[in-house]
This record gives structure tokens, C-alpha cells and sequence, in this order.
């Protein structure tokens, strides 16, 4: 049993005159051979036009073996005929066999059918967001940067207090936090941001510094498509002497460009944790003049930044009259969401493998 | 907050080569995010005045008329309407093909095109007010259309009509969180003029002659609750009528999405809009103890009785609370301090006198009583920003001026100012250089200078030093003084803004790192364990929510009452606990992936969270109050409806030796009846108990036939967990070069019959011990049946012998064989099946 043949090409039967002239032979059995071999779809259709034009007893060597009738002065014209026609027959017949159906080894009577699928290979996978966390991370290794981590469930203090944010700061309405019951004197509650890593980190390690922390943070807010209670935030920190603006643009915009390759648009913002603060939008993702998610703007929100606030230094034992510093914050599941067009921030935290396996 | 061109062009003079479109975008680079900006004029594209000329009934339809409407174009056009109320002569806003309008007021906007409707063309629609956006200004909704009384002529453009000729820009309050300096237009008049370098012209105030001492006035004012009112002006004005407002307000009102109501209020609400300063105007006549007509008003300032209630503007019972601080008379509150105002002293049709309050309340006490109350209002949302005490007086002024236009012949009495408004200057010493140094760019002084000034700060220049440094002596206004401008930083954020952080040139640190060194090998790590799990074994990472699902939770044995964290105020209750176990959340998974999935591997690295101290982190530095710890854990399940449990349970454990091995971590496995969940009595004893060091701290096992179904799976299922804090410091395993053996081994196959009993792992031991010249074993057969007995077992090895030096003879080989047959067989009775040399 050979290969399926799924359509049969007709062959045209060639009757030649035998007072034809032996050059204008050649040149329509080159004719109608081009034309064959286009109609070429299954190797038994090949096999059977080469034997039909090329082989032992084909239309060539039929042709050719004419020649000891012809004049000897024409013999050379014609034999230069013959050999252009043959070439470019083989040519064509080997194109066709290469391009129309790939290599086809001879393997005697079993099917080697190349378009049957491959086997599966059991992979599964990591989360979405973990990929793109340590794809993050290592934008900012290369950078020096250090990869710290902190509680999920932290103290007010840390939460709010170290980051310049007493009691009756208003930024603590702004995110709605989640207390955690302790009969302690600390008041503890889910971390609202990975901020309060900044101060545990320079604590620990001093200035001069320079880190991210991707974590989970958690925020007490009614759960639908675009709002969950726990999802993830990477902070940065760099401390040192001398730290500016112009540093903080300089790290960020290398960082956007490296991920996404957008352009970056900085205005002001407001943190009680840094002065002055910065807010960074990205070109929209989804569109390039406008759209319903960028609000017809052509920006998208992105983070939030600025220079550490002269408190969080002293909060973290670090003299701020010698360190200066820059710090940031951003959501990677929001940016996942634009670029994959993820509509419901939900699925993350799903475990719904027809989601999960998608990435 | 809606901000109106036209109102800003009051106190600027915008370049006239600046868009509107530009405006936002330069307001929203240097000063407070701009949301939209909306083109009234834009909004009535192809939307015009047309006048019925004629209505007949749609022969196709009985709810439809057929109007023929003078559009301006010489011939009337034919429109189909359901209005209930067209009729002859009556003028309409017409929406002409192109318009875009909301279908009967709801959904997106759509764009209209010429069609039939049952047979009859109709060119465009007569429009309801909610199908246009002007439900505020007329409105019967759909079916009525709307019934405009305008003088234009048919034809002309709808937005013309109207007087919809301004451009709103709609600016996020989130970004005005610290600046309660432009809560108002003056406010946003203020920072363009500074972006385009053009003059302010503040609002005009008629300088007055009236006394300010509050022993002459009409209204006398007592602030019991001095912290929380620095300031509080009042001034009473007999012989007003109430009455509509100028159009001109009410333009400017409803532009920025304001109903107006009355001329009293409208200049209350039109004065706290165009200079942020909230105010509240009382019917004086409702303030006296008896409701005379004249007399003094007794006004004190005080925190509420616990008991107290008052019935606000809107119409709710109100109950207060000693930490509110109110208005009050003699007998009653009056309103809630800066935030709503009673309904019993409302301005009504009748009020000819009137009572003005312009007052300072403290931002932390009107931001938590309206917290408390639940009522946000456009004057709370000012007051807890912390507003200039300085405003009250502008504001005062300029109610008083709006007044007067209205009514030229109102009584104006003594104005009452009271309250310790003393406050001392806020002056910051800088210099050019810190300046530049925390910009990291170039900046000239003259232009430190300029965008201050035009901001309203006083600046004075001194040449500090030798190096040439110019120190800076900047007195902060009082409209940012409340908290907004205090440091250095705060001088180099408004410098910065306004030059603009585009024009700052991004450049990388060089710094010395420090930091993350520890962290760094600790995330090498996990994403080597992700790495080999996900790949390598094929299990899809998870990541689940840190709320325990607290059935699944008592499934496994935990109580969250005790074992777990709680949560003070949950989103809902069955998110009220912190999970202390992966696994709870993970067989949630399971359970929903079964209804899509014949088998599947998750796993999933978190924090799980225990009540118990943490040792590592503290509630401050140095403190010896703990958090709770917090560690993380390794949790992996697989399931299967195709395999067997069993068969499932050494793909498991060959994962988990597969990826210690990967690792570099010694570990055994000791058999155990660990936990009733994950294995019972109609199991073997088949948990695998890991013991990573001395202490055990992960388990391998069948889910218990009873976790099983009651959870209706359908499935062998297998866990895993894992103790993952452990992995980081257990000791690795050397890997250590060994010559490629270049001499040939020597391989045999025994099989033998043991007890069924005799475990694998002490034939194993018999195996390793018996021979120093067997390189490798495999088992590749295991048998029971009854060829061989009941209650015994087969087990076949490939062994493999070598000699280190020289080449190993078959006669020396089968001596080791024979060793080890016999060492089985003294053990445990084995009997050797067969023999055969490889």
C-alpha cells in the first residue's frame, strides 16, 4: 500500500506527430510536463510523472532516442534541447517533490503520514503571574537590584505609621484594610501594599540600598471583575547618596521599555510616602488613539512613585540629610490583564486550569 | 470635580493658540489628572432646533406619529415619533442623521442614520430629554419629548440654543487628595497661570466697611469646641426674596453638574465652587428660639450629646454622637459641622432674612463624622482636605457681593468673625543647589523663582556660601500651609511639576548594591522547585486566596477557631479566617477541575498563617511583639480518574524523590498513620512520612476514602505538602565527579519469593550491605498471584557488578549473586524464582 492519493491529476496523453519536428516535440513535451507537475499533489502522482517523463522508457528518453534520424549538423542544436528540457523537468519534478509534499523517504509499505499530530508531552506550567513576576525580577537583577520579601499580615505600624501615614491621615480611607484580631498591643492588619517591606529592608540592610519586593497585598473591597481583595504589588527601593528624579525616570522608563517596549508619561501624584510623588502612565496597550480602557486618553495608569519621604527615612533609621532615595509601586496583574486581554482579575485566583493553561 | 472653561476665563486669560484638549493634557503632566473633557457644543453634533408643522397618525403603527418638522432647510422633513406629547407648532430638539443618542436613555451612545420605520421614512428622531443627556435641565423623560421655549430659529444647532457653548474638564479628586487649594476654579485658574505665564486676576472683592467685631454684630457666635473650629464668620441679611438665580449662575452651576434651586443656595453652592470655601445659608427666622422675624441670633459651635438627632437636607434622620461637632441654637442642632446642613432652618419660598456661615472646621473631625454617617457631601469632601482659615473671609466677601446684585436693597448687618485663627507662617530654608540635586537636571534660579512667585510663595535669595550655593527662604501661602507644603521636598515637587518631569533627562544610578543578597538565593530556589514541577513533572501552578475555605479547612482536621488567623471585619463570612494549610483551597481546586478534567497535577508556594509567635517577624524593629507566623508551604495534588490511587501514589513519590534529588536534599520516607484524612481504615497504611531532617515535615498520601466522598471526587486523588521554609537551609547534597568506568560491569537478574510482609526497603538495605561489588540494582518486577502463593510476593532485580580496577570474572560475579541470594533467604525465607545471567 503506498500513500493516499486524495486526487488523481489527468494526465494529459501527448500524441506526437511523427513529422513533427523533433525541436518544436521538445518544447511542447517540456510544455505539458511544467503543466503536469503543477497538478502534483501525493507522491504516487510524482512517482508516476517522473516514469511518464523521465524514466527508462519515458516521453524524453523516447524522444531522445529519435536523434540518430536527424541530420548530423542538427544533432548538437537538439542535443542542447534535450538536456535544457531535462534539466528542466528534473528541476521542476524535485520542486515539487520538496515544496508540494516534503520529503517522503521510501518506507516500503508503512504510512509515514508527517501531518498526523505530535505526541503530547506532558508540561504544565507556571502561573501567569509568577512568569511575569520573574521575568520583573530579572529586569531588575541585571540592574543590581536585590529581591526582598515581608509578612502578609503586618503591623499598623509598618503598614501605616513608618510610611508617614499616622492615624488621621486620610491615605489610610484610601485603602480599605483588612484587621487581623490579636489580643497583642500591636494592631495588625493585611499588608494594604508592599511598602512597608521598604522599611523592614533598609532596617535590615542599611543604605545604600537598591531592591523590589514583589508580594500579595490585600485590600477590603467587594470582589467582581475588576476588583480583587488579594493581588499582587512589586515595590522598589533605591537609597543612596544623591539619588534624584532624573535616576528614578532613568530606572523606570529602561524597565517599561525592556517589558513592554511603551513610552512612559510622568505627572504628578500623591503617596504619603514619598515627596515629591509621581504617577506613571504607559501608552495605552489596546489602542493608538483612544479607547474605552484608556478613556480616550491614549494612557493607561501604571504606578505609582516618587522620593522617599525625608519620614520614611528617619522610620527606617536611615539619616535623610545624607541618603536621599527613590521608590515605586505597581500592579502586575492589571498590566497582565491589558496584555492579554484578561477580562476578569478573578481568574487569577481561580485555580481554573482552562484559564491557567492559556499562558 | 467638573471644572468650567468659561468660568475659568473669569480670573485668566488662557493663550489662545492652547486647545482645550492641550489644557487637560498640560493640567494633567503638571498639575491634577484630568479624566475628560467634554465639548458641550460636540455632544449636540447635528442635533437642532425643528418646529412641528404637522402631526398625523403612522399608518403602520398606532403608538407612532408621523411629524413633518421645519428643520431650517426650506423643506420640511419627515420624521416618525412615539412622543406622547407632540403637537403642532411645538419646537423640539431634533436629532439629525449623524447625531449621536442614547435609545431611549439607556446603553451606549449610537449614531443615527436615515431609515424607515414601518414603512415611513424618517429622517432623524424628535428627542427625549434622558435620550440626550438633559434630563438635569427638562425632566420629562421619554415618552414626552422634550418641549423647548426658545426663540431660536428652526435650524439652529441645539448646543446654540441653549447656551451650551463650554468646555467642562472633568479632573479626578483622587488626585486632589492633598490639595484643598483647588477644590475651586480660583484654585485651577491659579496653576494655569503659572503654566503659561500668564496673570491672575482673583476674584473681586468689594472691600467693605462693615465691623468685624463680633459685640456690634447680629449674630453672635460661641465656639465651645475650639480645636475643631479655628474660624467661623456670620453675617445676617433681612429682605431678600427667593426666587430663581441669574441665568448666568445657573449656567455655570448646571455646567459643572449642579441642579440649581433657588438664588440663596445657588450662590452658596456657586461661591464654595469657584473658591472651594464651603458655606451654608440658614433662614434666620428658623434660627430664633421662637421663629421671630427679628433679633439677635444665638449661634454655638459644640460637639453633639450622644442622644441628639438631626434631619438633614436630604431628608434622613440623622442620630450624632458626642465626637460630631455641630451647629446648634439654644434648643437644637442646626446642622453637622461642614458637612450637611438641618432640614428645619432650610431656605424655603417664604425666607426673606437669611443667616451666612463661612467657617473653618477641623479636617480630621468632619472626615470622621462623615465616615460615620455615611454622608459625603461637596462640602465634607472640602473641609478634610484642610482648608486655608485665611478663605473664609474671600469667601464671606464674595457671597455677600453675589447678594447684592441679586438684592440692591437688602439690609447687610455686622459680620461676626470668631475663633483662634492665629497661625504662625510656614517658612522653609532651601537652596538652588538641593534643589537641583534632587531633580537631577539643571534649573535656573530665575525659574525657581518664577513658578513660585506665580504660585503665591514669597521667596528671598541669599548667597549662603563660598561654593556660590543660593540659599532660599520661601514663605508658603496659607492656602498650602494646612499641611500640603511643609519640607524642602515639598518646595522641589512644585518646582518640579511645573518645569515638568519630561524635561528631566532619565539617567541610571550607579550604586553600590546591598540588599536581597539572602533573598536573591532564596528566589533562585523556589523557581527551581516551580521550575521542576511545573515542567519538568507537569503540574500547573496555582495561586489561591489566603481566606481559608473553612469546610474544606475542617475536612482536614483544622478547627479555624483555633488554628487559624481571624479577620476583624471580613468581606463575608466565609472569608473570616487566613488559611493555615494549602491544601484546603487546593481541593477546592481539585473539586472544580474535576467537572472539566479526567486528571490534572496542581501545586501551589504561599504563606499559610498560624496564631502562634513568628520568630522572625517583629510588630517593630526591636519589639518583642510577634506577628503571627507566617511561613511558606509546598502543596502538590494529583488526580486521576484513570489511574489507580495506588499507581498514582508512586508517580507522586517518584516526583517528590525527583525533585529533592534535583535539589541536592537527602530525604527517607517512613511509613505512617499520620492524619485521619489521608489515609483510614479502608486504606493501607500508604502515607509516606518525609523526614527532611529530624523533624517530619511533609507528607505524601492517598486522600482518605472518606475526604473523598464527601467531596463527591470521583477520583484517586494524591497529596503532597511540604514544610517549604525548611528547603532553603537543609544541607545539600555534594555532587561529587567520579570516573566514567571504563572496565566492563558484570549484570544478572534474580527474582525471589518473599512474605508478602518483607517490605522493599529492608530487602533493599540486604542488597547495598551484601555486596561492596554491586554498582546498581533496578527492581523491574514486582508479582502476586497464584503461581507463587498467597501471601507472598515476587520482586525481580537487574543487578549490576563491578570492580573498580580491574575487569570483574562471571565465576566472581556470581559469588556476590549468590551472597546476596542467601542473605535473603537467612532474612526472610526467600526463595529464589530464577536465576539468569544478563
Amino acid at each position: 500500500m503506498g500513500w493516499v492519493s486524495l486526487s488523481y491529476p489527468a494526465t494529459r496523453i501527448t500524441h506526437i506527430s511523427v513529422n513533427m519536428d523533433i525541436k518544436e516535440e521538445l518544447i511542447k513535451l517540456k510544455k505539458d510536463a511544467l503543466e503536469d507537475v503543477k497538478k502534483i499533489v501525493d507522491p504516487d502522482a510524482y512517482k508516476e510523472l517522473y516514469a511518464k517523463y523521465l524514466g527508462r522508457k519515458g516521453e524524453l528518453a523516447r524522444l531522445a532516442k529519435g536523434m540518430k534520424n536527424i541530420a548530423e549538423s542538427e544533432r548538437p542544436s537538439v542535443g542542447i534541447l534535450v538536456n535544457d528540457v531535462k534539466m528542466a523537468l528534473e528541476s521542476a519534478l524535485e520542486d515539487a517533490k520538496n515544496t508540494i509534499l516534503g520529503s517522503f523517504p521510501d518506507t516500503g509499505d508503512s504510512v509515514f503520514d508527517i501531518t498526523l499530530p505530535g505526541n503530547k508531552v506532558n508540561v504544565g506550567g507556571l502561573h501567569p503571574i509568577t512568569s511575569f513576576i520573574w521575568e520583573i525580577e530579572d529586569t531588575f537583577r541585571e540592574l543590581g537590584f536585590g529581591v526582598v520579601d515581608g509578612p502578609e499580615v503586618e503591623s499598623e505600624w509598618y503598614n501605616f505609621d513608618a510610611l508617614n501615614a499616622p492615624s488621621w491621615h486620610p491615605s489610610r480611607d484610601m485603602q480599605d484594610t483588612f484587621h487581623v484580631k490579636t489580643d497583642k498591643e500591636e494592631k495588625m492588619v493585611m499588608r494594604t501594599q508592599t511598602s512597608p517591606v521598604q522599611i523592614r529592608a533598609m532596617e535590615t540592610y542599611g543604605a545604600p540600598i537598591k531592591i523590589i519586593v514583589p508580594g500579595r497585598v490585600y485590600r477590603n473591597e467587594e470582589m467582581d471583575a475588576r476588583h480583587e481583595a488579594t493581588f499582587w504589588q512589586v515595590e522598589g527601593l533605591v537609597v543612596d547618596k544623591g539619588i534624584s528624579i532624573s535616576h528614578l525616570l532613568g530606572t523606570m522608563n529602561y524597565f517599561i521599555d525592556r517589558i513592554l517596549g511603551a513610552k512612559t508619561r510622568w505627572r504628578p501624584g500623591y503617596f504619603p510616602f514619598v515627596e515629591p510623588g509621581l504617577e506613571m502612565d504607559i501608552e495605552c496597550l489596546l489602542c493608538s488613539d483612544g479607547c474605552r480602557v484608556c478613556k480616550g486618553t491614549g494612557w493607561l495608569e501604571f504606578m505609582g512613585a516618587g522620593m522617599v519621604h525625608p519620614n520614611v527615612l528617619k522610620s527606617a533609621g536611615v539619616d535623610s540629610n545624607v541618603y536621599s532615595g527613590f521608590a515605586f509601586g505597581f500592579g502586575p496583574e492589571r498590566l497582565h490583564m491589558l496584555k492579554y486581554g484578561v477580562n476578569d482579575v478573578r481568574l487569577y485566583k481561580s485555580g481554573d486550569l482552562r484559564f491557567l493553561e492559556q499562558f | 470635580m467638573l471644572i468650567s472653561l468659561n468660568w475659568l476665563k473669569d480670573f485668566i486669560d488662557i493663550p489662545s493658540n492652547i486647545t482645550a484638549q492641550k489644557l487637560a493634557e498640560d493640567l494633567t503632566v503638571h498639575v491634577v489628572e484630568v479624566e475628560e473633557v467634554i465639548n458641550q457644543a460636540k455632544q449636540y453634533e447635528n442635533i437642532v432646533i425643528g418646529k412641528i408643522e404637522s402631526v398625523k397618525k403612522h399608518p403602520g403603527a398606532d403608538r407612532l406619529k408621523l411629524c413633518m418638522v421645519d428643520i431650517g432647510k426650506g423643506e420640511p422633513a419627515q420624521i416618525v415619533c412615539g412622543g406622547l406629547n407632540v403637537r403642532k407648532n411645538m419646537k423640539c430638539a431634533i436629532a439629525l442623521p449623524g447625531a449621536k443618542v442614547r435609545w431611549h436613555g439607556k446603553g451606549d451612545l449610537i449614531e443615527l442614520e436615515e431609515i424607515k420605520i414601518r414603512g415611513e421614512k424618517s429622517f432623524g428622531m424628535i428627542c427625549a430629554a434622558n435620550e440626550i443627556g438633559l434630563t438635569d435641565e427638562h425632566p420629562a423623560d421619554e415618552p414626552y419629548v422634550m418641549d423647548l421655549n426658545v426663540d431660536s430659529e428652526p435650524g439652529t444647532s441645539l448646543a446654540m440654543a441653549l447656551g451650551l457653548d463650554d468646555i467642562i474638564i472633568d479632573i479626578d479628586n483622587k488626585s486632589l487628595t492633598n490639595r484643598p487649594d483647588l477644590w475651586g476654579h480660583v484654585g485651577i485658574a491659579r496653576e494655569i497661570a503659572t503654566l503659561y505665564g500668564v496673570s491672575l486676576k482673583e476674584p473681586e472683592v468689594k472691600q467693605n466697611n462693615y465691623e468685624k467685631k463680633p459685640s456690634n454684630a447680629n449674630v453672635k457666635v460661641n465656639i465651645e469646641s475650639e480645636q475643631l473650629c479655628r474660624r467661623f464668620m456670620s453675617v445676617r441679611i433681612d429682605g431678600v426674596k427667593v426666587a430663581e438665580s441669574l441665568p448666568n449662575i445657573q449656567k455655570r452651576l448646571t455646567a459643572v453638574g449642579m441642579r440649581p434651586i433657588n438664588n440663596i443656595v445657588d450662590i452658596s453652592n456657586y461661591v464654595m465652587l469657584e473658591l472651594g470655601q464651603p458655606n451654608h445659608i440658614f433662614d434666620a427666622k428658623k434660627l430664633m428660639p421662637n421663629g421671630e422675624n427679628d433679633g439677635d441670633v444665638d449661634i454655638v459651635v459644640r460637639n453633639a450629646r450622644d442622644d441628639e438627632t438631626i434631619t438633614t437636607l436630604d431628608g434622613s434622620e440623622r442620630k450624632l454622637d458626642s465626637s460630631m461637632l455641630i451647629i446648634a441654637n439654644k434648643s437644637k442642632p442646626l446642622a453637622i459641622a461642614g458637612v450637611m446642613g438641618g432640614e428645619d432652618s432650610e431656605i424655603d419660598s417664604d425666607t426673606t432674612s437669611i443667616v451666612i456661615e463661612v467657617a473653618n472646621f477641623d479636617p480630621v473631625s468632619v472626615r470622621t463624622t462623615s465616615n460615620k454617617l455615611g454622608l459625603r457631601t461637596e462640602a465634607s469632601a472640602r473641609f478634610e482636605k484642610g482648608l486655608d482659615p485665611n478663605l473664609t473671609e474671600i469667601a464671606i466677601e464674595r457671597i455677600l457681593d453675589l447678594l447684592r446684585s441679586h438684592f440692591p436693597k437688602a439690609k447687610i448687618g455686622n459680620i461676626t468673625d470668631v475663633g483662634d485663627r492665629e497661625q504662625s507662617q510656614t517658612v522653609i530654608e532651601t537652596s538652588v543647589e538641593f534643589i537641583k540635586e534632587r531633580l537631577g537636571s539643571e534649573v535656573d534660579l530665575s525659574q525657581i523663582e518664577s513658578i513660585l512667585k506665580s504660585l503665591g510663595f514669597q521667596v528671598s535669595v541669599a548667597d549662603g556660601s563660598q561654593s556660590g550655593d543660593l540659599k532660599l527662604t520661601v514663605t508658603v501661602p496659607t492656602m498650602r500651609a494646612t499641611g500640603d507644603i511643609s519640607i524642602p521636598e515639598d518646595i522641589v515637587e512644585e518646582v518640579a511639576r511645573h518645569i515638568g518631569y519630561h524635561s528631566i533627562k532619565p539617567t541610571l544610578p550607579l550604586i553600590d548594591t546591598k540588599g536581597g543578597d539572602q533573598t536573591n538565593r532564596d528566589i533562585n530556589l523556589e523557581r527551581k522547585v516551580k521550575r521542576f514541577l511545573s515542567l519538568g513533572a507537569g503540574f500547573q501552578e496555582v495561586e489561591n486566596s489566603a481566606f481559608d475555605d473553612v469546610r474544606m479547612a475542617n475536612l482536614i482536621g483544622i478547627d479555624e477557631k483555633t488554628d487559624e488567623v481571624e479577620i476583624i471585619n471580613p468581606l463575608s463570612s466565609d472569608q473570616q479566617y487566613l488559611r493555615s494549610h494549602l491544601l484546603p483551597r487546593l481541593l477546592g481546586n481539585v473539586k472544580d477541575n474535576l467537572r472539566y478534567r479526567n486528571e490534572f497535577s496542581i501545586f501551589e508556594i504561599g504563606r499559610v498563617f498560624k496564631p502562634a509567635d513568628s520568630s522572625k517577624f517583629s510588630a517593630r524593629k526591636g519589639s518583642d511583639i510577634m506577628l503571627p507566623e507566617q511561613p511558606r508551604r509546598l502543596s502538590a495534588v494529583m488526580v486521576s480518574r484513570n489511574k489507580d490511587s495506588r499507581q498514582l501514589f508512586f508517580d507522586m513519590k517518584g516526583i517528590v524523590e525527583g525533585l529533592f534529588n534535583d535539589i541536592g536534599i537527602d530525604i527517607s520516607f517512613v511509613a505512617q498513620n499520620a492524619h485521619a484524612w489521608l489515609c483510614d481504615s479502608a486504606e493501607l497504611g500508604i502515607v509516606e512520612n518525609m523526614t527532611g531532617d529530624e523533624k517530619n515535615r511533609g507528607e505524601i498520601g492517598l486522600l482518605s476514602a472518606s475526604v473523598v466522598s464527601s467531596l463527591k471526587l470521583d477520583a484517586s486523588v494524591v497529596v503532597f505538602y511540604y514544610d517549604y521554609e525548611l528547603m532553603a537551609n537543609l544541607p545539600r547534597v555534594k555532587t561529587q565527579y567520579r570516573e566514567i568506568p571504563t572496565l566492563p560491569p558484570v549484570t544478572r537478574d534474580i527474582a525471589v519469593v518473599v512474605p508478602r510482609n518483607v517490605t522493599y526497603k529492608s530487602m533493599e538495605e540486604v542488597l547495598k550491605q551484601q555486596s561492596g561489588l554491586l554498582e546498581s540494582y533496578e527492581l523491574f518486577d514486582l508479582y502476586e498471584g497464584s503461581q507463587i502463593g498467597s501471601g507472598n510476593r515476587s520482586l525481580a532485580w537487574h543487578l549490576s557488578f563491578r570492580h573498580p580496577e580491574r575487569t570483574l570474572t562471571a565465576e566472581e560475579a556470581d559469588r556476590e549473586l549468590e551472597n546476596i541470594v542467601n542473605a535473603l533467604k537467612d532474612k526472610f525465607g526467600a526463595t529464589l524464582r530464577s536465576k539468569e545471567s544478563g
